[in-house]
């Protein structure tokens, strides 16, 4: 029996660190590291919902038939059969919360891009890492509530025009709804 | 593993279940293991996790509120009221809230389904829709079309297509209809549906007319109440009086309940208008034969008969004549009887001294559609296509929004009587018990997928459209289909240059309300930019509809009420189907969420229970949670006891649209079905089931349940949910008597 619960304990899905595999290694090093894309112009969702949403098939298209260069490419050319028959790509979801957990990037966005002012890599990276390291997505934050709240419990400034800071919220039911 | 204690045993359990617990949590977390998709060519308004508002109409029940639904990802989540239908003005009830339920009902019909050697087996709608154009090429007054009531476009292509068959037998029917009142209404005021001003009136008697819940327009009427609730400059708060023989909702909200014996309605009113005549105004308007009939109606024959005299009886009467204007509202506790009509007409008659018409009863404006205007059911209808059934005139039958198999009283023999038919045709959602008796059951889009158009039958305020539209994509977008659509196609092969224009039902509702353009307000010039508007607006307003006027006729008036019956020994109490809010006829007993709800009265959940009054059950040795065997002349039925002091002493009620034997895993093996031991008792005028005239007996069993409900209070304890204390709680007449102490 306490072997059980050991077993039971170790067992996880995907942890930190880990490598997902997705239908198109996506390279996010070459569109915000090399080509220096701001994150928004792809996640367009993010400073306008709660979630960020995976970038319509239609975003990819619209700049990739405009570029010669690497349309022989393996992962373009998979990326024109997708298109071909309008089928969504069934990407991995690599940072998942748990259902009890609402997550709001709006208002992350809004406080500390918009607001503050910060760079975007340090805004997402904050919770995404350092994205422009990486071809494919990697969760390599803990995203845990404990991880969450360390942040919530400093201050932070409100926006660039007061030396006024808060902290985040604390209250259960801002998460948990 | 001896030396391990019970206790010890149970600990270790305990954390190796929680350990497993924890791995649960740490389960739902699903990184790389969900797909995430996006839309491959979004629309410019669509933003994941914001929903979007469509605009609708409910379904769920005749009312008609106008609703808009939200949307997110392509999926609906919510109905709220649409602010800009004056039905509900903005306000949905819990049936409303409750309709995405029939949407992703996991027993919804996904495949159609043909009885072969027996056995209902799936089939493809193309062999269906051929077995439809067989059964019926020749089948004139052979088919019958029993359907609930309709309206809009949707009444029109049925109307068609039965008469395209050479048919006229097209029934529609309404277990839980008002037909009596409506005929008596049409009869003194010449109006069906007149309008009742709850808002406008000071004081309101209402016989069993249950507003709040489910008579007539509920959510409407509940946005009144509020208002005639409310003091202001010109009126003092309202004051609702109800008598009825069983508390309704709405009687539980009344200033006074007057428990009056079932069917005695008239002789109450007629005692009020009797001693209302002695004033010379009120007698004025009165014609003398009518004066004359009335006279014999004493307080003290009020107080025989009805059990309403004394106190009770003078305080009704000087709150009627204080209080100007007044509404008196004659409900289904006052129809559902032999004497239904003369029930209804005297209530009408004491509106009519009373001076209410034209103040708190007016007349709608007039519906400019005749073709698309509601047509309501009666229980008459059913008796009609029984009977045709049974003298086996129909050989092929359809069957849509009702399920005459689940509501009809037993006594009609309605099931066997189905079999008398060749070929039976359910369009429906669930394989309920008209389905199952099917021969070919093809499955419905939901009212979520489907177009529409609808007429409500109570309008108060003008005339109002409701568009109905789809607010998602088809769940099954294969094998469920409008019937919209299959009775297009079908009217197609019987007259293709007629109907061949319209590829579908969603292009014939357009090119209809297109052609109707004219006659509504604010109608865009652009065909294109109106349908639009029709569609985001969800409703329209007619232009210029044509008022009417009420002018009571008193000629004909039939006040001939039998005296109180005699006392019968075998059978010595009077059965009350009551209507529940959340199940109404039976048709929403599988959504869970209605089941979970609570009965507002008596909090009881997922059954059937019979009320029977406290004094009554001392006397016959019954207490709560015994298994009672209730028996009228045409069968017995067996259910928990529940005591409740809101019913007159002599009745006993148990609430209609629980007792289901199919229709899924949440409606199904649910309670008792009270309609099946009705007695074939009929409203004289009318043909309508008396619902109110079967009188039972009843024994106790030796079993005996815990009744599931989350009641609080009872007598002599503070009720703590078992003894957990979660929430504890008590009535409000102890709260007052701490405060005393």
């Amino acid at each position: 029996m306490l072997l059980l619960s050991a077993t039971a304990l170790g067992s996880s899905v995907a942890a930190a660190g880990d490598k997902i595999g997705q239908p198109i290694e996506f390279p996010h090093d070459i569109h915000a590291g090399k080509m220096g894309i701001n994150c928004m112009f792809c996640h367009t969702y993010a400073r306008r919902s709660a979630v960020s949403g995976i970038p319509p098939l239609k975003k990819c298209i619209d700049c990739h038939e405009n570029i010669d260069s690497v349309k022989d490419k393996p992962r373009i050319k998979k990326l024109f059969e997708y298109w071909k028959t309008k089928q969504p790509i069934p990407w991995k979801k690599v940072h998942d919360l748990p259902d009890f957990v609402r997550f709001n990037h709006e208002r992350h966005i809004q406080r500390f891009y918009f607001q503050q002012g910060r760079p975007v890599e340090e805004v997402c990276g904050f919770c995404h890492g350092d994205v422009k390291s990486m071809t494919v997505a990697e969760k390599v934050k803990p995203i845990t509530m404990g991880w969450c709240v360390s942040c919530h419990e400093q201050d932070h400034h409100v926006d660039t025009a007061t030396a006024k800071t808060t902290n985040g919220p604390n209250d259960c039911s801002y998460c948990h709804k | 593993m001896n030396d391990i204690s019970r206790r010890n045993l149970l600990r270790l359990l305990g954390w190796s279940s929680a350990s497993l617990a924890l791995t649960g949590c740490e389960n739902s977390v699903e990184s790389g293991v969900e797909d995430v998709k996006s839309y491959s060519q979004p629309q410019d308004f669509m933003i994941p996790g914001v929903g979007i508002y469509y605009a609708s109409t409910c379904t769920q029940c005749d009312a008609g509120c106008g609703i808009k639904g939200r949307v997110r990802e392509g999926r609906i989540l919510k109905l709220e009221g649409s602010p800009e239908s004056l039905i509900g003005k903005g306000r949905i009830c819990s049936l409303g809230q409750a309709a995405v339920q029939h949407h992703y009902n996991p027993d919804r019909l996904k495949e159609p389904l043909l009885r072969q050697n027996g056995n209902l087996q799936p089939t493809t709608w193309a062999n269906a829709i051929n077995l439809l154009v067989e059964r019926t090429h020749d089948a004139g007054d052979k088919f019958a079309f029993l359907t609930g009531p309709l309206s809009g476009h949707l009444k029109v292509l049925i109307q068609n297509y039965v008469e395209s068959l050479g048919s006229k037998n097209h029934f529609i029917y309404d277990p839980l209809a008002n037909k009596v009142n409506r005929s008596i209404s049409e009869q003194i005021y010449g109006i069906a549906n007149p309008l009742f001003q709850i808002g406008e009136a000071k004081v309101i008697l209402s016989f069993g007319a249950d507003f709040l819940d489910t008579w007539n327009s509920p959510v409407h009427f509940s946005g009144q109440y509020a208002q005639f609730r409310k003091a202001n400059d010109s009126k003092s708060r309202g004051v609702l009086i109800q008598a009825e023989p069983k508390m309704t909702l709405t009687g539980a909200n009344a200033d006074r309940w007057i428990p009056i014996r079932p069917g005695s309605d008239g002789v109450f009113a007629l005692g009020l208008v009797n001693a209302l005549l002695e004033d010379p105004a009120y007698s004025k308007n009165v014609p003398a034969p009518i004066a004359e009939a009335v006279r014999g109606y004493s307080k003290a024959r009020v107080d025989k008969e009805a059990g309403a005299g004394g106190e009770v009886f003078d305080r009704v009467l000087a709150l009627l004549r204080q209080r100007s204007p007044s509404l008196v509202l004659s409900g289904p506790s006052a129809e559902g009887h032999v004497h239904g009509a003369q029930n209804a007409a005297a209530i009408m008659l004491l509106n009519v001294v009373l001076g209410n018409i034209g103040k708190t009863i007016t007349a709608p404006a007039k519906n400019p559609f005749p073709q698309i205007a509601p047509a309501e059911g009666d229980t008459a209808a059913l008796s009609a296509f029984n009977d045709g059934l049974a003298q086996g005139r129909f050989q092929t039958v359809f069957t849509y929004s009702v399920n005459p198999a689940f509501t009809a009283p037993g006594f009609m023999k309605l099931h066997e009587n189905l079999k008398k038919a060749q070929f039976r045709v359910a369009f429906a959602h669930y394989r309920d018990e008209t389905a199952e008796a099917a021969d070919l059951i093809l499955p419905l889009d939901s009212a979520m997928e489907d177009w529409g158009t609808h007429l409500a039958a109570y309008q108060p305020d003008g005339v109002q459209l409701h568009m109905q539209q789809p607010l998602m994509e088809k769940l099954y977008p294969d094998s469920t289909r409008s019937l919209g659509d299959v009775l297009l196609t079908l009217l197609k092969q019987r007259h293709p240059d007629e109907y061949k224009q319209w590829p579908d039902y969603y292009a014939y509702l357009k090119s209809a309300m297109i052609q109707n353009k004219p006659s509504f307000k604010d109608a865009a010039e652009d065909d294109e930019e109106f349908w639009y508007q029709t569609l985001s607006h969800g409703v329209l307003n007619v232009k210029n509809a044509q008022e009417q006027r009420i002018t009571p006729d008193l000629k004909s008036l039939n006040l001939a009420l039998p005296g109180s019956p005699e006392q019968d020994q075998e059978y010595p109490f009077q059965l009350v189907p009551s209507v529940r809010s959340n199940l109404r006829d039976g048709r929403h007993a599988n959504l869970p969420w209605l089941q979970e709800t609570p009965d507002p009265l008596t909090t009881i959940v997922w059954d059937s229970w019979m009320e029977i009054h406290p004094a009554t059950a001392q006397r016959l040795g019954i207490s709560e949670g015994d298994i009672l065997e209730i028996s009228s002349k045409t069968g017995s039925l067996k259910t928990q006891a529940y005591l409740f002091p809101g019913l007159q002493r002599d009745t006993v009620a148990i609430p209609i649209g629980q007792g289901h034997e199919a229709m899924g895993r949440y409606a199904k093996g649910a309670g008792v079905n009270p309609m099946k031991i009705l007695e074939p008792v009929f409203e004289g005028s009318t043909g309508e089931i008396a619902m109110y005239a079967t009188r039972v007996k009843i024994r106790k069993t030796n079993e005996r349940v815990n009744v599931v409900k989350d009641e609080g209070w009872r007598p002599g304890a503070i009720n703590t949910q078992l003894n957990r204390k979660i929430v504890v709680t008590m009535a409000a007449s102890k709260v007052a008597v701490f405060r005393e102490d």
